[in-house]
């Protein structure tokens, strides 16, 4: 037999381990359900825009002041991705997230290949790190698919104009209506996309130290999506509103301010940073549970 | 010089009861915590260089405890593993390095091919060319099936297939947990003759978990047997032999023969329980042309005069089945225990 393989550096195992868990996520056929899933998704939000009049909308408009004749006269390509985002990000994203990560440790300890890649001389820590890496794109994949889909079927069906919103639909409980111009909005849905994204990236940390805990797939994305629906149950409890801003799932939800007429920046460094620190609190207690993890499965 | 690769001092594990409910499993509970279970109990053992070493037990005995602990997976409660020198505590990686292995059944990505398989697991070990995945798909005899998904591979080219994983980073040491688990006789049969091959003619150091102790007799040099979590005999297979392999002797005059026996060499001989033959006798070193020139020489007729068969089995039999421990073994890894 040949002589042993030659030992890799320190950025030829990190690119090697993210090549590896790449091959692993492109193969799995679950992989591609989510984008499945959001296509269809779309095309049914498409068609229920063509069915819908808006007139509730109209008259819920007038009160503001803005007088629409039709839904001709508001309902764009842009109005009908920024109105189906809240459910697309705040509903069916968070799913399809939790069940990717759940897959990537508690998942491969069910199925054995956990075992088989830490009894190989790979770092545990690089081995999350790298998981969270591809997560991570994941989701800026996802949300950038999502993104893509809804404004450019949106357009391709409804064309483009400017976007009138009322605020009570995307910033909790505010009232008025905001207009942001059609110049503007491509650039505040890739920052919405982004947004967005930096919330899922927290739920996927969080999602990882649940799977680190838990020695199946199922629990683990089942826990996840519980205490992230539990938050954002809590969210509407008035009595509880002293510890909405310290929620993560507010600061997840951020990504509305980008459809404010005038976008609060401050309001979005905070988000960040609270995101951020979640970030790195979830990321860390994950690598500090997984580095003393017994795989007994 | 022997040249130890596996060196396990003193290597323990206690696990905590998940549920109460769990203690009516049995086991050994600690003394000072009843919620505690010794798993595996100051294991001593060493595999040296070109050792083919046998780590035998009955189910729940700690083997696979004991075999997780070598690699990494599971932290000890106290003891130390060492691997080709390295602490596995302190440097898991240079350990590690030195190793290929498969725990319980070998696990893969089912719905990549053999090879893309094969290529992740020996790219996180380090550089792997073609070349030498196609050496090792080639020694493992899976050449023409490497682009096959792993879901449509039977037992036996799995089992082919986690041998391949494990010699792909060239270890100096393979560390085989139930190779042969779940295989049918044919697969069995390839897997023992793969091992056998790759022990002798390319040298490899294996440590093989096994419950098949014919299998365990004919690849191993040395072994272990481990039970309620702590190693209950220990040493080389010939040596072994040489002191527990009885002799089944068949004569006209069994009593004078066993009388014979047991006063000019000092040994045991007994009726054979199972009437095979007239006497059983543990030769205690004294040679079969000794006791058979004895025998004829006093006049008795030697009808038979052989080894016992499956010795091992025997021994393991005796070692392992008592009432104590038919009623409580150590807990296998995973079962419900934190």
């Amino acid at each position: 037999m040949s002589g042993p393989v030659e030992a890799l550096s320190f950025t030829e195992g990190i690119l090697a381990y993210v090549r590896f868990e790449l091959t692993k996520l492109r193969g799995r056929r679950i992989t591609w359900v989510p984008f499945l899933v959001l296509t269809l998704v779309v095309g049914l939000i498409v068609s229920v825009f063509h069915y819908l009049q808006f007139t509730t909308v109209i008259q819920v408009f007038r009160a503001f002041q803005i007088f629409f004749q039709s839904k001709e006269d508001f309902v764009n390509g842009y109005y009908m991705a920024a109105h189906s985002m809240n459910p697309m990000f705040q509903l069916l994203l968070p799913i399809f997230i939790s069940v990717a990560s759940g897959l990537m440790i508690a998942g491969e300890a069910e199925a054995g290949t956990l075992r088989a890649c830490l009894i190989r001389p790979v770092p545990r820590r690089r081995l999350i790190l790298g998981k969270f890496a591809i997560l991570s794109g994941y989701s800026l994949a996802l949300c950038l698919f999502l993104l893509f889909m809804l404004v450019g079927i949106g357009i391709l069906n409804f064309g483009t104009g400017d976007l009138y919103t009322l605020n009570m639909a995307f910033h909790n409980g505010e009232t008025g209506v905001s207009m942001v111009p059609a110049a503007e909005l491509p650039f505040r849905f890739l920052m919405a996309g982004l947004l967005a994204t930096m919330g899922m990236m927290v739920l996927a940390a969080l999602a990882l130290l649940i799977s680190s805990l838990v020695e199946t797939a199922a629990m683990a994305y089942v826990l996840t999506l519980s205490i992230y629906f539990a938050l954002l149950t809590l969210r509407w409890l008035p009595f509880l509103d002293w510890l909405y801003p310290y929620l993560f799932v507010t600061h997840m939800l951020r990504w509305q301010q980008c459809f404010y007429e005038h976008i609060k920046l401050g309001e979005i460094y905070v988000s960040l940073v609270h995101l951020a620190c979640y970030l790195v609190a979830f990321l860390s207690a994950a690598v500090l549970l997984f580095e003393q993890k017994d795989v007994k499965s | 010089m022997p040249e130890p690769l596996l060196e396990i001092e003193d290597l323990s594990k206690t696990f905590r009861r998940r549920v109460l409910a769990s203690a009516a499993r049995g086991g050994i509970a600690g003394a000072d915590d009843p919620f505690a279970l010794q798993a595996v109990d100051r294991i001593n053992l060493t595999v040296e260089r070109g050792d083919v070493f046998g780590f035998l037990g009955p189910n729940g005995a700690g083997k696979s405890t004991t075999i997780r602990m070598a690699l990494g997976l599971i932290h000890p409660t106290s003891g130390r593993v060492r691997i080709g020198g390295y602490d596995l505590a302190t440097d898991r990686l240079n350990a590690l390095r030195k190793v290929g292995a498969f725990v319980e059944a070998p696990a893969f990505y089912s719905y990549l091919t053999g090879r893309k398989n094969l290529e992740i697991f020996a790219g996180l070990s380090g550089r792997v060319p073609d070349a030498l995945v196609d050496e090792t798909i080639d020694l493992v005899g899976l050449r023409g099936r490497e682009h096959e998904r792993v879901n449509v591979y039977s037992h036996g080219m799995k089992a082919r297939l986690g041998i391949a994983a494990c010699l792909l980073p060239r270890p100096e040491l393979m560390i085989l947990d139930e190779p042969t688990d779940g295989l049918d006789p044919h697969g069995i049969r390839e897997i023992r003759e793969l091992i056998k091959r790759l022990a002798r003619q390319e040298g490899l150091t294996v440590f093989l978990s096994s419950h098949l102790l014919n299998e365990v007799e004919n690849l191993c040099n040395r072994i272990a047997i481990v039970e309620r979590g702590s190693i209950i005999l220990q040493g080389r297979l010939d040596e072994l032999e040489k002191t527990h392999r009885r002799l089944r002797i068949q004569t006209d005059k069994p009593q004078e023969s066993a009388a014979l026996l047991r006063e000019r060499f000092k040994i045991e001989a007994r009726p054979d329980p199972d009437a095979r033959a007239s006497l059983l006798v543990m030769p205690n070193g004294h040679a079969t042309e000794e006791l058979n020139a004895a025998l004829s020489g006093a006049g008795h007729a030697v009808r038979h005069l052989a080894p016992e068969e499956a010795w091992l089995d025997r021994l393991f039999l005796e070692l392992t089945t008592t009432k104590e421990s038919s009623k409580s073994s150590a807990p296998m890894a995973g079962e419900s225990l934190s």
